[in-house]
């Protein structure tokens, strides 16, 4: 079970590795709001996959609520400050 | 047995993380927000669904509830892309009229826009648009 482990961790620290590369894309200056949107909607995404590969981590399943929890509030979220950009209003 | 299903699972989980990286590395590379925006939807579905695979595979116990996560994925990410990519074609309109009517296009040329008539065509649109909520 040692490479189980192992190969688990090496994962995670790419996953984490993954999100200051990502946020780059938010921070950059000379770009539209949009833009940083897809910023925000990829690192709440790669978010999600973090949090299941805690479960493996862990070897337990209640850490995949908080998954579910995410993935439902960065779609919220998402979609709220889309229609904002979009429209000038949310509802 | 427990043995093949964990190297099933590993193999799901660097799948999907193979995925992340390719999307992490299109949204950073690619040169205008639509192909951006197709980078990070395939991001989106698939990386996740595959950890998730991979996760199903090794802890059994969880199934249930992956199965649940990976239906919400299913339906929200091509939504949340849809939404984005409204955003851009209208938003861009909106916040960088003025620059735009200095002339300056420097932030709406990555969405493609670049005819004043075009933006003007879009912001009569979005005030239609407003007007026919306010009254319903």
């Amino acid at each position: 079970m040692e490479w189980i482990s192992l190969s688990v961790n090496f994962a995670l620290t790419i996953m984490v590795i993954l999100l200051p590369v990502s946020f780059y894309r938010v921070i950059k200056p000379r770009q539209n709001a949009a833009e940083r949107l897809v910023g925000v909607d990829l690192i709440t995404n790669l978010l999600v996959g973090i949090v299941i590969l805690l479960a493996l981590v862990e070897q337990t399943d209640t850490t995949i609520d908080i998954g579910i929890v995410v993935a439902a509030l960065s779609f919220a979220g998402t979609v709220s400050i889309a229609r904002y950009i979009s429209e000038g209003r949310v509802f | 047995m427990t043995q093949i299903l964990e190297v099933i699972g590993i193999v799901f989980v660097f799948m999907g993380v193979a995925f992340s990286v390719l999307g992490v590395i299109g949204v950073l590379r690619l040169p205008d927000t639509y192909s951006r925006l197709h980078a990070s939807g395939k991001t989106s579905t698939l990386g996740v669904l595959f950890i998730g695979l991979g996760t199903a595979f090794i802890l059994p116990s969880a199934l249930l509830k992956i199965v649940a996560l990976s239906i919400f994925i299913i339906f929200s990410g091509p939504v949340g892309s849809h939404a984005i990519a409204a955003a851009v074609h209208r938003g861009t309109a909106i916040h960088n009229r003025e620059a735009l009517e200095k002339g300056d296009t420097s932030l709406t040329e990555a969405s493609g826009i670049h005819s004043k008539e075009y933006i003007d065509s879009l912001m009569r649109q979005i005030e239609e648009r407003q007007q026919r909520g306010n009254n319903s």
